[in-house]
């Protein structure tokens, strides 16, 4: 099941709602929420529920025993295998078809490439499972007694496909103690309606845009056969607003969903638009990941060689890899990797005292360059890309792009406009008096309303399937 | 080893690290009191602590130091 | 800083006097009692454990502190309140970022919250225990507020997270309090702390506007709003330093409650509503399919999935006024950007690369002469065949063997959409994406029939431009290769074979209603001057426009409407099909087979006048998966197979009298072996109509050979119910016309006296 979908939104919500409040007793309330995350993983996954729930039984029982066995070497063992199997698990089912492949490459080795179906969000609840037992070995949070909470903590429907990745110790303590207040409703549901709204209304959209200006991977990039200048340039921006849009928007659901529900996690974006340096880009984007890595990888290689960059490197390559099973993905992690390796060479005081313009300028054009990278999973297409994007064998526009642009141009400018954090810098204006409070919220119940309609009817189209031939 | 000198010494290397004079250190003292404190130049920090000191942190203890105080703690405790 | 932070110690100790003071005597001794053994070796405790001392200690107060009484839990809790006096003002949210501008990723990790109560609480201890353990010139307890700077996002911080037992120690979350919280600013707001659960009581929510499940949510709201220890919104019982601030905060109050409601009447009414209404369902014309059924529950469905799948369709399939909502969300999409000169691109867009004939090319067609000779050559046998049916054909070795593709679905659309025009000029069209390579493949599929059949018999190939040839704006038209060149180049790799090219004719006609403006394909009218091209090429009777009935359905909005993203402007002008039916309609006997040439159906008829709406172009010949036999009146010996796709079809009406018989096939429904086929029928000529689009498309050019290849089923030329025996099958080598017999081939079937043996693997 995903958030935008009909059913979702208009069945499987409000009849969890229904039962989640009709519960007196918080435990019962627990149930209530892992019933439903169980159905909602089961619902596209059907038996691979199974790896999820023995995954987390698996962690839940590493964690009592990394609690039992603190500081030796027992222990270290069972970390050592509790790792070992969520990597593990990880890497069959992600990335077993790229290993094989690249296996492939050698000569002499020829292996039967696995088409392993990627059970959905198996990347983030196998980093939280990771970050749990990491920070049981590291004493930041006691184990969970019951397998029950950390089945619910793992398996929790609104960041369980699509992040953030949250934590164990963030939440432990809202497991067995939250209330939601009619202020977290409020919150919670705006949250949530502004998601679907992102990714309904403008990721959506920004997708048929990206798709006319570079194709797409089932049809080997066609499109981008014959870039021009400007396409390029256009269509990496087009992607990394479509990027932005759908991921936030879905984290946006995740959090207003666990308000509603009394949970409290961290943001996940940050306005990462309007940053002024590539680290700076990397503390607003997905910062759930960037934080896992920075605690738990950046600091692995100081206790080998001590080589400050090696941290660096495997953060970044890690952070690619993660994306996806492909090499353009390390190549996107490791690109970044190189821009921050460069600006922490600088100095952060060097740094600030870049002029703004072209500190915006820099960014923004690694970001944009960076999201091509990342949207052209075949090297040939990224070559074309590349070539293009400097002028090399392409034309500066044509009259297809040029229509494309104009066609879209709204949404492009809404887009751009709705990165910024206007919503946020009016609502503070307005708090200052009476009635621009009164004006704010009022407008925001509007918005809610009209969004939530309108996310409703644009997602009737998620079904459509012309047929060309006659069917009697 | 008391704590005076553990912070005298403690100062010194942050005064190298950062190479900035200036740093006085409190037990509340955290990564946002000092400009350049960056989990990059966390790394060159906690080498050079361990090296003045001469003892290891944990993988858990780098990341997991909330403030100097707790890093002073875990210096009377094992380091010389 | 020494003076703030003398003055902020000031505050410090007058926090720790009221704090001490509201704390019972019992649990003072407690804390002196911890003070005093801090410099004990710290016991661990069970449950939570840190690094530094300090916290040890605090951990073991908070599991003391659990056990506390009531009375305890209202102090502490106006110590909240103090503490969250000092901020702005805000309602219950999380704060909404931890990092603020300047730095970089911090080192530690983003930890558990902590609600600044506790968090002051904890300070405030743990200033008094290093002060006590410290030296005179040990570093000071530096309060909160030494070096913060940055006062962001005061207003996203929410300090509550009430809670039923007392707060607890949490470790300390450096980033958030640290940065973003003041000191409280005044006193007395204990009364503001009383209040709040009264003012709690009246908080229903309005009663939720739908009828229906009135009840549901105000319970649910009821069951929120109960009293809680804790005040719920920070500016409940924050004054600030204006009185304004409560009025905000109380608007904030009720203006989320508002909100709260909304959102849940209108989840749960759309909701309900989709649960109660009764759904659509059955056949929708803009998509030209049935919606989803709802699937039943079976095992199978359950465990692969397609249960889940379905059931999500077919909610959302069949959400009645569905189809009234779509233009909605259509006319939405226009609002995206601007169409300039009424041009919207649509679709999957693809770039092209641009190629154009070289000219000196063009004269390299050889030119091929027409057999007219048509009484010699091989009827069409009624009577059981012998050996003899070989005759003159070679046979050769057949080495090619079908190839398998992936064929895109049905209905599957690749490539723009140009939409331009408005009003009744509207005209949806689809680009062109042909390239010479793939007309050259065509080109030699076609030769090889031409190789494969009898020299007498007449090979033409007759592909159709499509709309855009005529009628896609200029500036556009230039990006694509043009049409009429990929006709020629298909002509210029031709061998033996009459390329049959209607550009031209079409385009003097251009301004008539020779192409649908709402469908993919051509009007009758546009068919009507091809078919002329080809009648004269051809050399066959081809009565004028005049002496056919013409017949009008209206209300046509055909497949690009779907394909158009449903873009309304076609919707609104609809087209009309208008098709003629030939004056010796009545005289011709019309039978459908199937794909294997079986199971005829007689007295059929050329046009099925019932179609309508999306499927107004099957008025002619119906369906494309069925084999047409049209036996005419005219007695010529000419016998027509034309081999096509959906385009194809309009021709046909055009040809009755040109021929004795017509047989129409479609490429892609052929289950027969189409030489075996051809020669079957005593075709004397052999058209393949197909649309120029479809013959630059590799599956397509794979299909047709296929049908030249394939063993298909046995033909069965059933018009009396003798049965047919079968020739040896041609066989033919790919490089060379070698007259090898086919002794290694297996034989497929055998010609003995006692009957048919068919081998078991077909």
């Amino acid at each position: 099941m995903v958030f935008a979908d009909e059913l979702f939104i208009f069945l499987f919500l409000p009849a969890c709602l229904l039962l989640y409040f009709a519960m007196p007793k918080l435990q019962w309330k627990n149930n209530v929420l892992i019933l439903f995350s169980l159905i909602f993983y089961a619902w596209g996954e059907q038996l691979y529920i199974l790896l999820l729930i023995a995954s987390s039984l698996f962690n839940y029982g590493a964690g009592r025993l990394l609690d039992k066995h603190k500081d030796t070497d027992k222990g270290k063992g069972y970390l050592a295998l509790s790792l070992v199997v969520n990597l593990g698990i990880l890497a069959v089912f992600k990335y077993s078809g790229f290993i094989a492949e690249n296996l492939n490459l050698i000569p002499f080795i020829n292996l039967p490439i696995p088409k392993m179906h990627m059970p959905i969000g198996i990347s983030f609840f196998t980093f939280q499972n990771i970050s749990y037992t990491l920070d049981c070995w590291w004493d930041k949070t006691p184990s969970q007694r019951s397998f029950r909470k950390y089945l619910l903590y793992i398996s929790m429907f609104p960041q369980l496909v699509a992040g953030p990745i949250v934590r164990y110790s963030l939440i432990a303590e809202e497991i067995d103690d939250r209330r939601t207040t009619s202020a977290d409703l409020s919150d919670g549901f705006t949250r949530v309606i502004i998601g679907i709204a992102k990714k309904v209304i403008v990721a959506n959209n920004l997708n048929l845009a990206v798709t006319a200006c570079f194709g797409q991977a089932s049809d080997g990039y066609a499109a981008s056969e014959n870039l021009t200048v400007f396409g390029a340039w256009y269509g990496a921006a087009l992607v990394a607003l479509w990027y932005y849009f759908d991921f936030s928007g879905y984290s946006d659901i995740a959090i207003g969903l666990g308000r509603i529900f009394g949970f409290h996690f961290d943001e996940n974006f940050n306005y990462p638009f309007i940053c002024k340096s590539i680290s700076e880009f990397w503390q607003r984007w997905h910062i759930s990941l960037g934080s896992f890595f920075r605690d738990y990888l950046l600091y692995v290689p100081i206790f080998g060689k001590r080589r400050k960059y090696g941290g660096l490197f495997l953060v970044w390559f890690c952070t690619g890899l993660w994306h996806g099973a492909s090499w353009n993905f390390v190549l996107w992690g490791l690109y970044y990797g190189l821009f921050v390796f460069i600006e922490t060479l600088i100095g952060k005081k060097k740094m600030k005292k870049l002029p703004a313009v072209i500190a915006h300028i820099y960014t923004k054009a690694v970001i944009i360059i960076g999201f091509g990278i990342f949207y052209f999973e075949d090297i040939p297409a990224l070559g074309r890309f590349f070539k293009s994007l400097v002028g090399v064998g392409a034309k500066l526009s044509n009259t297809i792009m040029d229509q494309v642009f104009m066609q879209y141009v709204f949404l492009f400018a809404a887009a751009l406009l709705l990165t910024l954090p206007i919503g946020k810098k009016l609502s503070q204006l307005a708090e200052k008096s009476t009635e621009g409070t009164y004006a704010i919220q009022m407008s925001k119940i509007v918005c809610n309303a009209v969004l939530l309609i309108l996310s409703g009817i644009l997602l009737l189209n998620t079904t459509n399937n012309p047929f060309l031939y006659f069917r009697f | 080893m008391n704590e005076k000198e553990v912070y005298k010494r403690l100062e010194a290397v942050f005064h190298d690290v950062f190479d900035d004079d200036s740093i006085r250190l409190t037990a509340k003292t955290t990564a946002d009191d000092i400009e350049d404190w960056d989990s990059m130049e966390h790394i060159n920090l906690i080498g050079a602590v361990e090296d003045e000191f001469g003892l290891r942190f944990k993988m858990g203890e780098v990341s997991g130091m909330k403030n100097v105080g707790e890093m002073v703690g875990i210096i009377m405790k094992r380091g010389k | 800083m020494n003076d703030s932070s003398k003055k902020d110690n000031g505050e410090l100790e007058q926090l720790i006097e009221e704090y001490n003071s509201k704390r019972s005597a019992e649990e003072q001794a407690a804390e002196e009692a911890a003070r005093s053994s801090l410099k004990a070796a710290p016991k661990k405790a069970k449950r939570r454990r840190s690094a530094g001392l300090a916290s040890d200690e605090l951990s073991r107060q908070r599991t003391r502190r659990k056990t506390q009484k009531p009375e305890s839990e209202t102090r502490t809790t106006t110590a909240v309140s103090e503490v969250r006096s000092g901020l702005n003002g805000e309602t219950a949210r999380r704060p909404s970022v931890r990092r603020h501008e300047k730095d970089v990723i911090p080192p530690l990790p983003l930890n558990k919250r902590i609600s600044p109560e506790r968090l002051r609480e904890k300070q405030i201890m743990n200033s008094i225990l290093a002060s006590l353990n410290s030296m005179d010139d040990t570093p000071e307890d530096v309060p909160p507020l030494a070096g913060f700077q940055h006062i962001e996002d005061t207003k996203h911080y929410d300090p509550v997270k009430p809670k039923k037992n007392a707060p607890q120690f949490a470790e300390e979350d450096m980033f958030a309090p640290t940065r973003i919280m003041k000191l409280p600013a005044e006193d007395g707001n204990d009364t503001k702390a009383e209040e709040n659960p009264e003012v709690r009581e009246p908080e229903k929510k309005p009663a939720p506007k739908k009828k229906k499940q009135a009840s549901a949510p105000a319970q649910k709201k009821a069951k929120k709003t109960e009293p809680v220890p804790v005040p719920e919104t920070a500016g409940d019982t924050a004054p600030e330093d204006n009185g304004t601030d409560s009025e905000i905060e109380k608007i904030n109050r009720k203006t989320a409650v508002a909100n709260a409601a909304v959102c849940f009447t209108l989840l749960f009414g759309i909701g309900i509503a989709l649960i109660v209404v009764p759904r659509s369902s059955g056949f929708i014309q803009s998509e030209n399919r049935l919606l989803a059924e709802k699937p039943s529950m079976t095992a199978e469905n359950l465990a692969d999935g397609s249960y889940f799948t379905d059931i999500s369709k077919w909610y959302t399939d069949t959400i009645p006024i569905r189809e009234k909502l779509k233009p909605m969300s259509s006319n939405f999409s226009k609002l995206f950007g601007i169409a300039m000169d009424d041009v919207k691109i649509k679709g999957k867009a693809q770039n092209v690369t641009k190629e154009t004939l070289a000219p000196t090319v063009t004269s390299q067609t050889e030119a091929v002469t027409i057999n007219t000779d048509f009484a010699t050559t091989t009827q069409a046998t009624t009577a059981p065949l012998e050996s003899t049916t070989t005759t003159a054909k070679k046979t050769k070795k057949k080495t090619e063997t079908v190839r398998e593709i992936e064929v895109p679905a049905d209905g599957e659309w690749m490539g723009s959409v140009v939409v331009s025009g408005k009003g009744k000029n509207v005209r949806a069209m689809s680009a062109f994406y042909g390239t010479f390579d793939m007309g050259e493949e065509y080109a030699k599929v076609v030769n090889k029939y031409k190789d494969d059949l009898d020299s007498k018999v007449n090979v033409y190939t007759l592909n159709m431009p499509s709309a855009a040839a005529y009628y896609m704006p200029s500036n556009l038209a230039d990006q694509f290769t043009s049409q009429h060149d990929c006709i020629k180049n298909i002509g210029n790799n031709l061998k033996g074979v009459v390329n049959i090219d209607v550009f031209d004719a079409l385009d003097a006609h251009k301004a008539e209603y020779i192409y649908s403006r709402t469908d993919h394909h051509w009007q009758p009218l546009g068919a009507y001057y091809a078919a002329e091209v080809f009648s004269k090429t051809a050399m066959f009777d081809f009565p004028d426009i005049s002496t056919y009935s013409t017949h009008k359905i209206k209300n046509f909005v055909g497949t690009m409407y779907a394909y158009s993203d449903y873009d309304e402007e076609l919707n609104k002008n609809p087209d009309t099909f208008i098709y003629h039916k030939p004056d010796n309609n009545d005289e011709l006997a019309v039978t459908y087979y199937d794909s294997y040439f079986a199971n005829p159906q007689y007295g059929g008829s050329l046009f099925f006048d019932y179609a309508e709406g999306v499927a107004c172009y099957s008025a002619i010949l119906g369906d494309d998966n069925e084999i047409a036999e049209i036996e005419t009146d005219v007695k010529n010996g000419r016998t027509l197979v034309i081999i096509k796709d959906s385009y194809g079809n309009a021709l046909v009406p055009y040809l009755t009298h040109g021929f004795e018989r017509i047989y129409v096939c479609d490429f892609r429904y052929l289950d027969v072996n189409a030489i075996d086929f051809i020669e079957r029928v005593g075709a004397t000529d052999v058209l393949f109509a197909v649309s120029l689009q479809a013959a630059h498309t590799d599956s397509n050019i794979v299909l047709i050979n296929n049908d030249r290849v394939q063993e298909g089923s046995p033909i069965n030329v059933a018009t009396t119910t003798t049965e047919y025996q079968f020739a040896e099958p041609e066989t033919e080598t790919e490089t060379e016309e070698t007259q090898t017999e086919a002794p290694q081939q297996e034989q497929y079937y055998d010609n003995t006296a006692d009957g048919q043996v068919y081998n078991e693997g077909w």
